[in-house]
């Protein structure tokens, strides 16, 4: 299993997040709220995956990682915690049964065993709410805790008659609503006993959570799982080639719902058969990839496959679903038909049949995604087919669109707010300084020394705004695939080290710094030379930026790979430890000294090494007795370095390693990401 | 981190800025008129310095790390018996864009109890005018 401390969100956005294989269930940001934490969240984007929303905030826990139901490090952990058997998980008893509540009947989907199940436990005090699916708008549901009759019966099935349109029916089978962020509507209330009804990831998702004993799986006391080949977004069902091809009349559509194969009951009274190969197009595709059918490690696992119309097949798994099941039958919540254990073997084969069908589908699917990065594919395909190929967009567009403009706009004033305040301190500075030595009441008061330094201070900080309105400038470039590329032949410390340092050096003497560079001249380089030369300038304006002052900066130059190394240290604010990635990210801060800077300057290094294949590192650590020592070395000899991380008194220090191969090299192992 | 410059016995203004370059300029002006200045780069710093001595006047930039932490602070120390009457210049220029009521009273939404604004950026004279208003009326 990897090691908690060494993941962090950044990581299950590379491996599940940036594949297209988020599930969308909420596990990762459920926990990080309800912990407090609040670095990740559901975007609310038309995708709704989770993204930082405040990357300063990880702990680099790891437990998003762990517990996102398409990671695999704890599913051995969980498979022996329920003594799982193939091929559908461990269970005691499975049945075929109904609700005896007539009500309930008439707006299940199936047998209303689900909806009597949780209505008995509310009734009897075993269970104070459930996590249910409710709507919310035409299209649109979201979680909800219910804890009464009224509420269960209304997420079970009134929408249906309301609407008579697809995301309202059989919800729970072909739609997805992410149950699990719904906990955190109950605030700090923590000692609530909820049941929850889920799809297999979503179960999985809690069951990961309550092996690790973490917020907010906690307060969940049983768990309802249905059985599920595939999810649906409402979007890729109302595709064009879809319905032309099986002849369905959105509008008329009454009900869905999953046995054997998917239905569509019509309100003329016809149910359309569609066999599951033919709606993969329109799944998921993170479900295309997800193997667990029979929502192996809920407490019950329910559907109507196996169960003839108007019954829900139930496989009851643990001991307390068991009791629970019993009683409910006893006090007249629930009936069962009474199966011989030939026909209870029938069904369980059956479920098996679908089990095996949905892994092998995910074996493939998977295979195809090492291949052709098939996610992707379909990602593009189904976004494509609905905005592009339909005559109109549907109420869903507009939703997701006016989402994704809100979202745009909220980013784009946070951005003009950055910028502005990064402008207004520059020019600030520069205004302040100018007036004064302009005005004769103010300069015949300040001496000459005084007047050489806000001279200084004034070209200093107009050199910050010329570094702050490029770095913007390339920073757009890079994210329109607009930066050019073009190598050239050229010597680093000439045509580049040397003039930055000129450039610079107003603001050495600000602070009093030295800049000294071992093996700096004389090394020739292909290399693009502005682009280069706006990483080496970020970098050493970093140093004096972040740099104490009257000490001094430390670089180096060395030959790699074909091209060149440069490193950067500098004492000073240092990086947290926690930060050595993050620093690169687009507008990252991390100074707890509200330095300004553009927040881009690392951002366009990191892109522009990958653009001339290379790599940029940050590290850090503490000076103690004058000797440099990084974090590693810190944490390796815990004996010998007894730091106080929390000490503002410490001297730290950042280091920055620029890597760029030569062109025979970079070619070999091309990472560009700019146009040429 | 704050700094004090030693020309003691004249008045006291505290400098909250995030930028350190503009605390320097303002406290060489400032400081050239004789009156004497502390620097704070943060509201962390700012209430640090308060907690230590109470300074005469407290020129306070809006944006800092947050873009309200200025209102945050302000707000903070008008509330507090020990602060409330140090008089505030902020820099900004919300008094013109914004619709702050400044007679409203403390918990209400628009409750902004600064006693002075001047834009920022700001030309050296014209803050040496406005502190030496605020200070003489105090």
């Amino acid at each position: 299993m990897k090691q908690s401390k060494n993941l962090s969100f950044d990581d299950l956005k590379r491996d599940v997040v940036d594949k297209g294989l988020c599930n969308k269930c909420g596990s990762c940001v459920s926990f990080c709220t309800a912990s407090r934490v609040g670095a990740i969240e559901m975007c609310g984007c038309n995708d709704n995956i989770p993204q930082w929303v405040d990357p300063d905030k990880c702990y680099n826990c790891g437990i998003c990682y762990l517990i996102c139901p398409q990671t695999q490090d704890l599913n051995e952990a969980i498979r022996d915690e329920y003594d799982w058997v193939s091929p559908a998980g461990r269970f005691s008893d499975i049945v075929t049964a109904r609700a005896t509540d007539k009500e309930i009947l008439k707006v299940a989907t199936d047998g209303g065993v689900v909806t009597s199940l949780l209505l008995y436990m509310l009734e009897n005090n075993i269970i104070d709410g459930a996590i249910v699916s409710r709507r919310t708008g035409l299209f649109s549901r979201e979680p909800d805790i219910v804890t009464t009759r009224e509420g269960l019966i209304e997420a079970a099935g009134s929408s249906f008659a309301e609407a008579q349109l697809l995301d309202e029916v059989g919800q729970k089978y072909t739609d997805y609503v992410p149950i699990i962020p719904a906990v955190q509507l109950l605030g700090p209330k923590r000692t609530i006993r909820l049941a929850a009804v889920g799809t297999p990831c979503q179960i999985l998702g809690i069951r990961k959570m309550q092996s690790l004993n973490i917020l907010p799986s906690d307060i969940i006391h049983f768990t309802i799982g249905l059985f599920c080949m595939q999810c649906f977004a409402f979007d890729n069902l109302m595709e064009k080639g879809f319905i032309k091809k099986h002849q369905i009349n959105p509008v008329d559509i009454k009900k869905i719902n999953v046995k054997d194969d998917f239905r569509l009951e019509l309100g003329s009274g016809v149910t359309v058969h569609i066999p599951f190969e033919e709606i993969e197009d329109i799944a998921r595709p993170a479900c295309l990839v997800c193997r667990d059918f029979a929502n192996d490690f809920a407490d019950i696992s329910v559907g109507g496959l196996g169960s003839p119309d108007g019954f829900t097949t139930a496989m009851i798994r643990t001991t307390i679903a068991k009791r629970l099941f019993t009683d409910a039958l006893n006090k007249g919540y629930l009936e069962t038909t009474g199966m011989s254990d030939t026909e209870k073997a029938g069904i369980s084969k059956l479920i098996g049949t679908y089990v095996t069908k949905k892994q092998e589908r995910t074996k493939i699917k998977l295979e195809e995604l090492d291949k052709f990065d098939y996610i992707d594919d379909i990602i593009a395909k189904t976004s494509n087919s609905t905005l592009e190929n339909t005559d109109f967009l549907s109420p869903t567009d507009i939703d997701n669109l006016c989402s994704e403009c809100e979202n745009l706009n909220r980013h784009l004033s946070w951005v003009i707010g950055f910028v502005s305040h990064e402008l207004s301190n520059t020019i600030g500075t520069t205004l302040m300084n100018i007036s004064a030595l302009a005005n004769p009441e103010i300069s015949s008061r300040i001496t000459d020394e005084k007047k050489k330094k806000m001279l200084f201070a004034a070209i200093g900080s107009m050199k910050l705004m010329q570094d702050m309105l490029r770095n913007y400038l390339a920073s757009s470039k890079v994210n329109n695939g607009q930066l050019s590329f073009s190598p050239n032949v050229i010597d680093l410390g000439k045509d580049i080290i040397e003039k930055v340092i000129r450039r610079l050096e107003t603001s050495l003497r600000i602070k009093e710094m030295k800049f000294v560079c071992n093996n700096c001249k004389g090394l020739q380089v292909e290399c693009d030379l502005p682009l280069i030369r706006i990483c080496i300038n970020n970098l050493i304006n970093n140093a004096i930026k972040y740099g104490t002052e009257k000490t001094t900066i430390q670089a180096s130059v060395k030959e790699w790979n074909g091209g060149f190394e440069f490193t950067i240290r500098n004492e000073g604010i240092g990086i947290p430890k926690d930060k050595l990635v993050a620093v690169f990210d687009e507008f990252s801060r991390f100074d707890s000294l509200g330095i300004g800077g553009t927040g881009l300057g690392l951002f366009l290094v990191k892109k522009i090494a990958s653009m001339h294949g290379g790599e940029i590192f940050a590290n850090g650590g503490f000076i103690i007795d004058n000797e440099f020592v990084t974090y590693d070395i810190i944490d390796k000899n815990p004996d010998k370095f007894d730091v106080d991380f929390e000490n503002k008194a410490s001297r730290k220090f950042a280091t920055f390693t620029l890597r760029i191969p030569g062109r025979e090299q970079a070619e070999n192992n091309p990472k560009n990401v700019g146009g040429k | 981190m704050w700094e004090e410059n030693k020309m003691a016995e004249q008045k006291t203004i505290l400098l909250v800025d995030d930028d350190p370059s503009f605390l320097d300029a303002t406290a060489t002006v400032l400081e050239s008129f004789g009156y004497r200045t502390a620097k704070a780069l943060n509201p962390g710093e700012c209430f640090e310095f308060i907690s230590r001595e109470l300074p005469d006047l407290i020129i306070l930039d809006v944006m800092m790390a947050r873009l309200d932490s200025g209102f945050e602070t302000c707000r903070k120390l008008k509330s507090e018996a020990k602060t409330k009457n140090i008089p505030i210049l902020m820099l900004s220029a919300i008094d013109k864009k914004y619709p702050f009521d400044f007679s409203s009273v403390a918990g209400e939404p628009d409750w902004l109890p600064v006693n002075d604004f001047v834009d920022k950026p700001v030309e050296a004279m014209e803050l040496v005018e406005h502190v030496r208003r605020l200070l003489t009326e105090d």
